[in-house]
C-alpha cells in the first residue's frame, strides 16, 4: 500500500459518507450533526443512545439509515415485560421430518446488523443487561452455545428523558457500553415546515439503499488506519483525566459536581472518533480539534455527577465544556 | 479526486499561506522528511529574531522608564527628600524586577523545532499538521498512512512563505507603548524645572528684584532715622552694602543680613530693659502723692509724658528751669529716680537750684528715653524687612532645607512694647508684656515667649519634688580605734538615713496612721475597726436579765 492509495481509501471513504448523509437527509430534516454522530458511531465500532423527547424522529432515522445502508434492521420494543429471550432469542424443542426431537436455538431480534432498542429505559434491568451484554461482547450465549452476531452489529438506543414514570433508568456502568449518546433537539420553524412537506404530501421520499455491509466494514478498516500522533492522544488522555475529580488536571467545576469521571472506553471513544472526524475533513491524522469536536458526545454520559450538580441543575455539557476550555491543546 | 488534488485543494483554501516564495530554496531531491525540517528550522530562526527584537525592545523600554524615573526624581527631589528616597528605591526595585522577569524569560525560553512546528501550525491554520508530521519524522513508523500525511504536510510546507507568516514587525500595542514612553521622555525633558537650578541661581542670584529693592530703600530710610553713632545703625548699613554688592555671595549676604538683625534685636533688648526700668521706676515712685502722674506716665511705659508732668511740677523747681550744664553732666550717673526725688524736694535738700537742676537733668533724660523707646517702631520695622530680605536670600541659595529652615527660624526676640514675637510661622501674641497686670508663673512665662525652635530654657520636671540622694543619705563612718593604714580607715564608712529624711519620713508615718484612722471612723456605723467586735460581742450576749 502506498501514499496514493491512502488517498483513494480516504477519498472512498468521504465519499461514501457523503452519499449516506445526503440520502439519510433526504428524509430527516435537519439533525445533521447526529446523522453524523451516528455514522461515526456506526464507522468506529460503537453504540449510540439518543436522548429527545417523543416525535422528533427518533425512530424514523435509525430506519431510514437501515433502509440506507442496505443492512438488517429489526426493532424491539423495550417495554417492562420483556425478557431477555425476547431478544437474544431461546432455544425451542423442533421435531424433524423423521419425527426425530432437536433443541434448537431461535435467534431474537438482536441478531442483526441495526437493531433499534426503542425506549431502553422501560424494559427492567435484566433485559437491559441482556442487551448490553451482546453489545459488548458481539456475541450471544444460550442454551450453552455462544452465538456470534453478524458484523456489523450497531444498536441505536432511544431514552425518553421526560416520563420517568414505570422507568429503570440505566445504570453508570451500562451507560458506559454506549460510544456516544447524542441529543435530538426540537427542530426549528423552517425544520418543522419541511417536515410537514415531506410527510404530509402523496407521496413521501424515498431513499435508496447505496450499499451494504462490505462497504461499512471497508469503512471502519480506514478509519482505524488513522494514525495519531502522540501529542495528540495525550491531550484525549488529559481531557479524560480532566473529569475526574481527584486528579490534578481537574477543574474546580469537576471537584465540585463530579462523582466519578469518564472511564477508559471513553478515551478510545475520544481517539475513534476523532479518526473518523479527521478523515471527514480531509486529514490522514488526528488533530486536536477532531478529538474536541466529539468530545461532548463521547463523555457527557460518562460522567457521573453528585448531589450538589442535582441541586444546582449542573449538566454534564456544562462541565465537559469547561473541560474543553481549560484543558490546554498540545502545544509541541 | 487524488491526495494530491485535495492537497492542493486543501491549500488554495487557507487564506494565510501564500504561493508566493513557495518551493524558494527547497531542492527538488529532497525528500519529504527534509522539507519539513528545513522549512521548521527557517520558523525557528525567525521565531528566535522575533524574540531578540521584542526582549530588545523591552530591554529599551526598561532603559527608557529608568531615564524617565531618574528625570522625574531629579525634578522633585528638592522638594521632598525623603519621599525622593523612597521613589529611588520603589524604583530601582521595581527595574530589578523587570530586568530578572526579562532574564527569566531569556533563561526559560524553548525554541525546539517542534515548537516551531505549532507556532506555523497556529500562524497558518494548519490544524496540527506540520506538528504531527514532525513528530512522525521523530518517532518513524514504517506505515503508508504516515508516509502519506509526511507527503501531504511537505507539501504544506513548500507553500509556506515563512517571512510573510511571521514578519519582522513590531506590534501595534509595542509601537504604542513605545511611542507613548518616548514622548513622556521627550516631555520630561523638554518640561522646566520645578526648582531653579544651580546655574540659574549663580547667575539671577546677585541682581535683586523690585520688591527687594523696595525693601533695601525702605532699609536705608529707617538707617537714617536711627541713632547715627548706634551699632545698629552702623551693622545695617554695612548689610545693606553687602546686599547691594553684585560680586557678594549669597552666603556672604546671609551673614551681614543676620550681624544686622542681630544688632537690631540687640537695641530691641536694650529698649525691652529700659521699659522693665521705668517700670520699676514707676513702682518705687507709686507711694509719693506728688508724683503720683509721674509714675502713672512710667507705668504705662510713656517717657513723654512723664518728662510733661515733672516739667508741669511746680514744687519741684519753683517754677523755673535752669538748663543742665556742666553739674548735670557730672550726676549723669546718677540714677533717674534718686533726680526724681531730688527735682520733688524729697531728696533731703532745699528746693532751689540743686532741684531745679536735677528736674532739668531728669527731664532730659527722660526725653532721652522717650527718643530711645520711639526709635524701637522703626527698629522694628527694619526688622521685620530684613527678615524678609533674609528670607528671599535664603530661597535663592543653594542650602538643604534643613540649613534653610535653621536659617529662617531663628530665635526672634519680643518686641518690647507689645511682647509680640515674630516667628517663620507667625507672631506669637503675648498679653501684658509690660507686666501691668498679674505676672504669670515662670513656668508659663517660658511656655509663652519660647521659640517654635525649642530654644526655650528647658521646662521644670511637674510631679513631686524629687530630693536628692546627698540629702536624704548621709556617710555615717565606723570608728576604728587601730586602724591598720590611711586606706582602711577610708573604707569605714556606710550611708544612713539623714536627719532630714527621718523627719520626713516620720512625718508620713504619722500622717499616714491618721488619715488610716480617719477611713477607719468614717466607715459604717462609724464604728472603728477596734472597737467593732467589743461592740458586736455585746449585743450577741445581750439577754433579758432580771430586772
Amino acid at each position: 500500500m502506498t501514499a496514493m492509495t491512502v488517498g483513494r481509501q480516504v477519498e472512498q471513504f468521504r465519499e461514501n459518507f457523503r452519499i449516506v448523509r445526503d440520502e439519510v437527509s433526504r428524509i430527516i430534516v435537519g439533525n445533521e450533526d447526529n446523522i453524523i454522530g451516528i455514522m461515526t458511531c456506526l464507522l468506529a465500532r460503537g453504540h449510540v443512545l439518543l436522548e429527545g423527547i417523543p416525535g422528533i424522529g427518533k425512530t424514523k432515522l435509525v430506519q431510514t439509515l437501515a433502509d440506507v445502508l442496505h443492512l438488517k434492521f429489526s426493532r424491539i420494543q423495550f417495554t417492562p415485560d420483556l425478557m431477555p429471550g425476547d431478544i437474544i432469542g431461546t432455544t425451542i424443542v423442533r421435531e424433524t421430518d423423521t419425527g426425530r426431537k432437536l433443541m434448537e436455538f431461535q435467534p431474537g431480534p438482536i441478531f442483526a446488523n441495526l437493531v433499534l432498542a426503542d425506549e431502553i429505559n422501560r424494559a427492567t434491568p435484566k433485559t437491559q443487561s441482556a442487551l448490553l451484554e451482546a453489545m459488548q461482547e458481539n456475541s450471544v450465549s444460550a442454551g450453552g452455545q455462544t452465538h456470534p452476531l453478524q458484523q456489523p452489529f450497531f444498536v441505536l438506543a432511544t431514552m425518553n428523558p421526560l416520563e420517568m414514570e414505570g422507568t429503570y433508568p440505566l445504570p453508570e456502568a451500562q451507560l458506559d457500553r454506549f460510544f456516544f449518546k447524542l441529543k435530538l433537539s426540537f427542530p426549528s420553524a423552517e425544520g418543522l415546515s419541511q417536515i410537514l412537506d415531506r410527510t404530509t404530501a402523496q407521496h413521501e421520499p424515498k431513499v435508496e439503499r447505496v450499499f451494504g455491509q462490505g462497504e461499512i466494514l471497508e469503512m471502519r478498516e480506514t478509519a482505524r488506519s488513522v494514525p495519531v500522533a502522540k501529542p495528540v492522544q495525550d491531550y484525549a488522555i488529559r481531557l479524560t483525566l480532566a473529569t475526574h475529580p481527584e486528579s490534578e488536571l481537574a477543574s474546580d467545576l469537576t471537584r465540585r459536581f463530579v462523582r466519578f469521571g469518564a472511564s477508559p472506553r471513553g478515551t478510545q471513544a475520544l481517539i475513534l472518533g476523532g479518526k473518523v472526524r479527521a478523515l471527514l475533513a480531509e486529514r490522514l491524522y488526528v488533530a486536536a480539534e477532531d478529538i474536541r469536536s466529539v468530545a461532548l458526545d463521547a463523555l457527557r454520559h460518562r460522567l457521573l455527577l453528585n448531589f450538589d450538580a442535582e441541586a444546582e441543575r449542573v449538566s454534564t455539557d456544562a462541565i465537559v465544556e469547561d473541560i474543553l476550555q481549560r484543558v490546554p491543546l498540545p502545544s509541541a | 479526486m487524488s491526495l494530491r488534488d485535495f492537497a492542493a485543494h486543501s491549500l488554495a483554501k487557507k487564506p494565510r499561506r501564500s504561493n508566493a516564495g513557495a518551493d524558494v530554496g527547497y531542492n527538488p531531491r529532497m525528500s519529504d522528511q527534509e522539507i519539513i525540517l528545513q522549512t521548521l528550522a527557517r520558523v525557528r530562526r525567525r521565531l528566535q529574531m522575533g524574540h531578540v527584537v521584542h526582549d530588545a525592545i523591552i530591554l529599551l523600554w526598561l532603559l527608557a522608564v529608568a531615564a524617565a524615573l531618574w528625570r522625574v526624581l531629579r525634578m522633585a527631589g528638592d522638594h521632598a527628600p525623603a519621599l525622593s528616597a523612597v521613589a529611588i528605591l520603589i524604583a530601582l526595585l521595581l527595574w530589578v524586577g523587570g530586568l530578572l522577569v526579562l532574564l527569566r524569560r531569556l533563561i526559560a525560553r524553548r525554541t525546539s523545532l517542534a515548537r516551531a512546528a505549532a507556532e506555523v501550525d497556529a500562524r497558518a491554520a494548519l490544524h496540527d499538521e506540520l506538528k504531527t508530521a514532525y513528530w512522525f519524522i521523530a518517532h518513524p513508523i514504517a506505515s503508508p498512512w504516515n508516509a502519506a500525511q509526511l507527503e501531504h504536510a511537505a507539501r504544506s510546507a513548500r507553500a509556506l512563505d515563512v517571512s510573510r507568516l511571521l514578519p519582522m514587525r513590531v506590534e501595534r500595542g509595542t509601537l504604542a507603548a513605545s511611542a507613548l514612553i518616548s514622548v513622556l521622555l521627550l516631555a520630561l525633558w523638554l518640561a522646566p524645572p520645578l526648582t531653579p537650578s544651580s546655574q540659574a541661581l549663580a547667575e539671577g542670584g546677585n541682581a535683586l528684584s523690585a520688591a527687594e529693592a523696595k525693601q533695601v530703600q525702605l532699609l536705608r530710610e529707617l538707617s537714617a532715622q536711627l541713632p547715627g553713632d548706634s551699632a545698629a545703625a552702623a551693622q545695617l548699613e554695612q548689610a545693606l552694602t553687602t546686599l547691594q554688592r553684585k560680586e557678594a555671595s549669597a552666603e556672604e549676604k546671609q551673614r551681614a543680613l543676620a550681624a544686622a538683625r542681630a544688632a537690631l534685636e540687640q537695641r530691641n533688648l536694650d529698649a525691652a530693659s529700659t521699659r522693665e526700668g521705668l517700670y520699676q521706676l514707676a513702682q518705687k515712685l507709686r507711694g509719693n502723692e506728688a508724683l503720683k502722674d509721674i509714675a502713672a506716665a512710667l507705668g504705662e511705659g510713656d517717657a513723654h509724658k512723664a518728662a510733661q508732668a515733672l516739667q508741669q511740677m511746680p514744687d519741684a523747681h519753683g517754677g523755673k528751669l535752669t538748663a543742665a550744664g556742666p553739674a548735670a553732666e557730672r550726676s549723669n550717673e546718677k540714677d533717674l529716680a534718686h533726680l526724681i526725688d531730688q527735682a520733688s524736694g524729697r531728696g533731703g535738700e532745699e528746693p532751689g537750684e540743686s532741684a531745679s537742676v536735677a528736674a532739668r537733668e531728669a527731664i532730659d533724660r527722660l526725653n532721652q528715653i522717650a527718643a530711645q523707646l520711639d526709635s524701637q517702631q522703626q527698629l522694628n520695622q527694619a526688622s521685620q524687612a530684613l527678615q524678609q530680605l533674609q528670607l528671599a536670600v535664603a530661597q535663592r541659595s543653594t542650602m538643604s532645607a534643613g540649613r534653610f529652615s535653621q536659617q529662617a527660624a531663628q530665635n526672634s526676640t519680643p518686641y518690647p512694647n507689645s511682647g509680640q514675637t515674630s516667628m517663620p510661622g507667625g507672631i506669637m501674641f503675648r498679653s501684658a508684656a509690660v507686666a501691668q497686670e498679674k505676672r504669670a508663673s515662670a513656668q508659663q512665662e517660658r511656655s509663652k515667649t519660647g521659640s517654635a525652635m525649642g530654644d526655650s530654657q528647658a521646662e521644670a520636671p511637674l510631679g513631686s519634688k524629687v530630693t536628692p540622694l546627698g540629702v536624704q543619705l548621709k556617710k555615717e563612718a565606723v570608728p576604728n580605734p587601730e586602724p591598720e593604714d590611711q586606706q582602711d580607715a577610708a573604707k569605714n564608712w556606710f550611708y544612713t538615713e539623714s536627719k532630714e529624711q527621718k523627719s520626713v519620713v516620720e512625718l508620713r508615718e504619722v500622717q499616714a496612721r491618721e488619715s488610716f484612722a480617719q477611713a477607719q471612723s468614717g466607715a459604717a456605723e462609724g464604728i472603728s475597726v477596734r472597737h467593732r467586735q467589743i461592740v458586736k460581742d455585746y449585743f450577741m450576749h445581750l439577754r433579758e436579765g432580771k430586772p
